[in-house]
């Protein structure tokens, strides 16, 4: 299918989910979701959050389908929407954030060791790094915190915890790539 | 996971509520319902409170041709904030800001033009913070009103960023307003008129920017209730 010919079809689409048709709303779904999921999911980069995401963007989709305009994108709306829904969950995350104790690298460490995850030369890889850069990838990469959130944590400035997490990174490339017979 | 699987959960609460829905106007047509507010704001105050008695001394492009410059700059900005609120038709938000700073510059050269053709100093120094504050409370009648349309407008659209969108309704809102009130208050010296008049406009911002926050914070919290997410999250 053309460029073109989507865009008509998801607007046809949209016209009949806003009529009240079932089978339209399901189309829609099949059309967006993998494109939204991957929008939400370079965003918020947690596999969970994603899919939590994407359902409450698909439920905000279906609330808000009257602000539809019709011959407009429907994918720019469904995106713009997406967006709405990462940027809500932002918030609530550094809200909550801003609530709760700052977790001892020391916790994460206990996290670490009992991850039961099967991914042995990650962890391998993991162990050889300092503690502090280990619970800055893993605040980062596991809990998908954002660098503001993990400096408040870590009590450090977020360019630094992005610096050790850009660091903490290249040094698991650089152990992963030599494998555990070369180190 | 099969994207072509739509969670049950999802597809029970779509299925429960779908009635058909009458598509949101168009900002433009949004825009044009709004001229009788704009008319409001623009004769409300003087017809209201009385007009300015200097209002003869002024130049015709002073009095009228200004404040209707003002008033066209506020529903500008009210056009931009319509079109904020649509999802997928919001503008970038350094746009935004220049729209805003757009504002500040058009109520700042409308005032200092107008003080300039027609001085009016204070004779009476210790008066002028009981005029000011009667210029404030004089606005507020329209402005409030004027808030609450916007926050209906707002609850019905679904605006990215909220706080930026309603500060965009309030501050078109103090535009317009001012439009009008500068039509009846006969005091031009910048002082007044960057305190009370330009206090206002600056209430309207922020006032815009807090109700637009809260609703969309309750319309989150009905949408979370009635997912169901808090369950699935907790």
């Amino acid at each position: 299918m053309s460029e073109l010919n989507d865009t008509e079809a998801l607007d046809k689409l949209m016209r009949e989910y806003q009529q009240g048709s079932l089978a339209a709303f399901e189309a829609l779904y099949r059309a967006l979701a993998p494109r939204l999921r991957s929008f939400i999911r370079t965003r918020v980069r947690h596999d969970v959050r994603t899919s939590d995401l994407l359902q409450e963007a698909f439920l905000e989709i279906h609330r808000s389908r009257h602000t539809y305009l019709s011959d407009n994108s429907v994918a720019g709306w469904a995106f713009g929407i997406a967006q709405n829904v990462v940027l809500r969950h932002r918030h609530v995350e550094l809200r909550r954030d801003r609530h709760e104790v700052p977790t001892d690298t020391l916790e994460l460490e206990a996290d670490l060791r009992a991850a039961d995850f099967e991914l042995q030369p990650l962890q391998e890889a993991l162990a050889h790094l300092s503690p502090d850069s280990r619970a800055t990838w893993w605040m980062r990469n596991i809990e998908g915190l954002s660098f503001d959130a993990i400096a408040r944590r870590l009590g450090i400035a977020a360019a630094a915890a992005r610096l050790r997490c850009s660091r903490a990174s290249r040094a698991l490339r650089a152990a992963l790539e030599r494998g555990p017979d070369n180190e | 996971m099969n994207e072509g699987n739509i969670p049950a959960s999802l597809l029970n609460l779509v299925r429960a509520d779908l009635e058909p829905v009458t598509p949101l106007p168009a900002p433009s047509r949004r825009l044009l319902a709004l001229v009788p507010l704009a008319l409001i704001l623009f004769f409300g105050p003087p017809i209201y409170w009385g007009w300015r008695t200097n209002l003869a001394l002024l130049p015709g492009w002073t009095s009228w041709g200004l404040s209707a410059l003002e008033s066209l700059g506020g529903a500008a900005l009210m056009a931009l904030a319509l079109r904020q609120a649509v999802p997928g038709l919001a503008v970038r938000r350094r746009w935004m800001w220049l729209a805003f700073a757009g504002a500040a510059l058009l109520f700042a050269s409308v005032s200092l033009t107008t003080a300039h053709v027609l001085p009016t100093p204070f004779h009476d120094t210790s008066s002028w913070s009981r005029i000011a504050w009667e210029c404030v409370f004089m606005e507020l009648p329209f402005v409030l009103p004027s808030l609450a349309i916007s926050a209906w407008l707002i609850a019905r659209a679904l605006p990215t960023r909220p706080a930026l969108t309603g500060s965009a309704y309030g501050l078109a809102i103090g535009l317009m307003t001012d439009a009008g009130m500068r039509l009846f208050c006969q005091v031009d010296q910048p002082f007044h008129v960057f305190a009370a008049h330009g206090g206002v406009i600056l209430l309207g911002a922020i006032g815009g920017a807090l109700t637009a926050t809260l609703i969309e914070r309750v319309k989150y919290r009905r949408l979370q209730v009635r997912g169901g997410l808090d369950a699935r999250r907790n």
